[in-house]
């Protein structure tokens, strides 16, 4: 589902943030990604839904050769990418519900269905009597549910999640990655990035390290 | 389901940018007030010129062509030409033929006293002539393309229209016109670049939105539909507002212009016809989604 060859990325006259990685995820896998702070896990998952290209090396996603995708075809392969941002990326001036919805919106569902579907999402992460409220009078842990709602509602072939469980406690943690665990169950190919570590004692997955944007340990 | 989809998606799309303009009303007014000062600027100056031309004409007075045949040719020959004439004048413009006899007299009406010299005279020396009045309305340009098909006129020996004064009018108006139009063209320029600059700074302002719909799998022209149709509709609205500014100032200001030029008197005050007005909320429209569909264009591809 997901390939990398050889991929570097560096940014101007930096060091490579990602160097030289090669990396196979099959359709259906559930992988941690982890490594420490600045190791390139956030870029590794930009590169994989286009938001970068790569300095050199090949991606396919899907079967699709990011490096020769056009432009307009990108919004396509994203269609089948739910990302959950380390950074939430939340419109304040729409409500939850709208956050929700509004990832259907964008690729041409009609906003009943979207809005009916986005409460359903809401539901399945515990928000539904959140669902009017906008997103900044919500706590940290649950603006992340949001976000995991948002990813997921449209059902993805590939979900991308950056530390998901970066802001909740452990029962929270647990419910969460339930939700992706199912996700998985259904078909969907998942990374999570993370440097929690206990995660993966906690729920034993493939995990491939990274650090200074090379891979460490698979396994 | 794919067809209901797409039927419904242009009211989908006109819903947000209204709820968009509702939700930033000073951008949008500053791009609508930008729009209709320039389409006011404009239709005041086209409205000032086509004025200009009325009165030049009114001032001009009513045309006046003179038909001469030669000294030779019999009254009767005039007669016959200003049938002809009257016929090529169309029915409003009024033909009356001057006889040898008829021309003499007028000369010796204009020379008074000194006229008794012309009695020794054994031979009148005068063309017969036919003289066509036409009517107010004609402009320039008919009056000259009149009196071309009279001189083609085998029997005419030579037509008598002003043609100096009424060519200068006529490359005058047409100088103003060009000027008008390069003037038009800069103050066009100016406005699509203020009006896109204005709609770049609601961009920037969504941009978050932007960016959460290109990352959710939005096309560049779902995120740019919206702002196409807002700029349409600042646009539309500086058109109206501009059209009210004509109104009101044709309303408050031309009568007392027309007052002070009495010689303009009778004279029509200019005013924009059905299309004309067409012309100008549509142009407003125009500009605003040029406007916006540059300012979109530069933001995404960035
Ligand atoms: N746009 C950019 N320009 C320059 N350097 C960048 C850019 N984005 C990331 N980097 C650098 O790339 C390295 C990896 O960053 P990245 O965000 O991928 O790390 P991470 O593993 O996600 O860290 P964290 O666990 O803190 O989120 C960092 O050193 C960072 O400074
Ligand atoms: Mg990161």
């Amino acid at each position: 589902m997901i390939k990398l060859f050889h991929v570097t990325k560096s940014y101007l006259g930096d060091r490579p943030c990602i160097a030289d990685l090669s990396l196979t995820v099959d359709k259906s896998e559930f992988v941690f990604l982890t490594g420490p702070s600045g190791a390139g896990k956030t870029t590794l998952l930009r590169l994989i839904f286009a938001a970068e290209r790569p300095t050199s090396g090949q991606i396919i996603v899907g079967g699709r050769n990011i490096a020769r995708l056009s432009a307009s075809a990108i919004p396509y392969l994203r269609r089948n990418i739910g990302v959950v941002f380390q950074d939430f990326k939340l419109l304040n001036n729409r409500s939850v519900l709208d956050n929700v919805a509004f990832a259907l919106e964008v690729i041409g569902e009609r906003v009943g269905p979207a809005r009916r579907r986005a409460r359903e999402m809401l539901g399945r992460v515990g928000l539904e009597h959140k669902a009017e409220s906008p997103p900044q009078r919500l706590s940290g842990g649950e603006q992340q549910r949001v976000a995991i709602a948002r990813a997921l509602v449209n059902s993805p072939a590939i979900v991308l999640a950056d530390e998901p469980t970066g802001n909740l406690d452990a029962s929270l943690t647990a419910d969460i990655l339930q939700l992706l665990f199912d996700s998985n169950a259904r078909g969907a190919t998942i990374v999570v990035a993370t440097h929690d570590r206990g995660l993966l004692t906690r729920f034993p997955r493939r995990a491939v390290q990274l650090a200074h944007g090379k891979m460490t340990s698979d396994g | 389901m794919a067809t209901n989809r797409q039927l419904l998606r242009p009211l989908y799309f006109l819903q947000r940018a209204i709820a968009n303009l509702v939700h930033a009303p000073l951008m949008s007014l500053v791009a609508t007030a930008t729009i209709a000062l320039s389409l006011f600027v404009g239709a005041i100056f086209a409205l000032s010129i086509s004025g200009g031309e009325a009165l030049l004409n009114a001032w001009g007075g009513a045309a006046h062509l003179t038909l001469y045949l030669s000294p030779a040719a019999p009254d009767e020959a005039a007669r016959i030409l200003a049938q002809r004439a009257a016929f090529l004048a169309g029915p409003q413009a009024t033909v009356q033929t001057v006889t040898h006899d008829a021309a003499l007299a007028r000369l010796k009406h204009d020379l008074g006293d000194l006229g008794r010299a012309l009695d020794g005279l054994e031979e009148n020396p005068l063309s017969p002539l036919v003289e066509v009045r036409l009517p107010r309305s004609a402009n320039a340009a008919e009056v000259r393309a009149l009196a071309d098909q009279f001189a083609r006129i085998p029997e005419v020996i030579d037509v008598d229209y002003g043609r100096a004064w009424l060519d200068r009018l006529t490359s005058l108006l047409l100088a103003l016109r060009w000027t008008a139009i390069l003037l038009g063209v800069v103050v066009l320029a100016a406005t699509i670049f203020l009006v896109s600059n204005t709609i770049q700074l609601t961009v920037f302002a969504r941009r978050e939105e932007i960016e959460i719909m290109k990352l959710c799998g939005g096309t560049d022209w779902f995120v740019r539909t919206p702002f196409l149709i807002e700029g349409a509709l600042q646009g539309l609205a500086g058109g109206l507002i501009a059209l009210g500014g004509v109104a009101l100032a044709r309303h408050l200001l031309l009568p007392k212009m027309a007052d002070a030029l009495a010689f303009a008197a009778g004279m029509d005050l200019p005013r924009l016809l059905p299309s004309q007005m067409l012309a100008v909320a549509g142009g407003g429209a125009a500009l605003g989604l040029l406007g916006s569909a540059l300012a979109v264009g530069r933001f995404l591809r960035a």
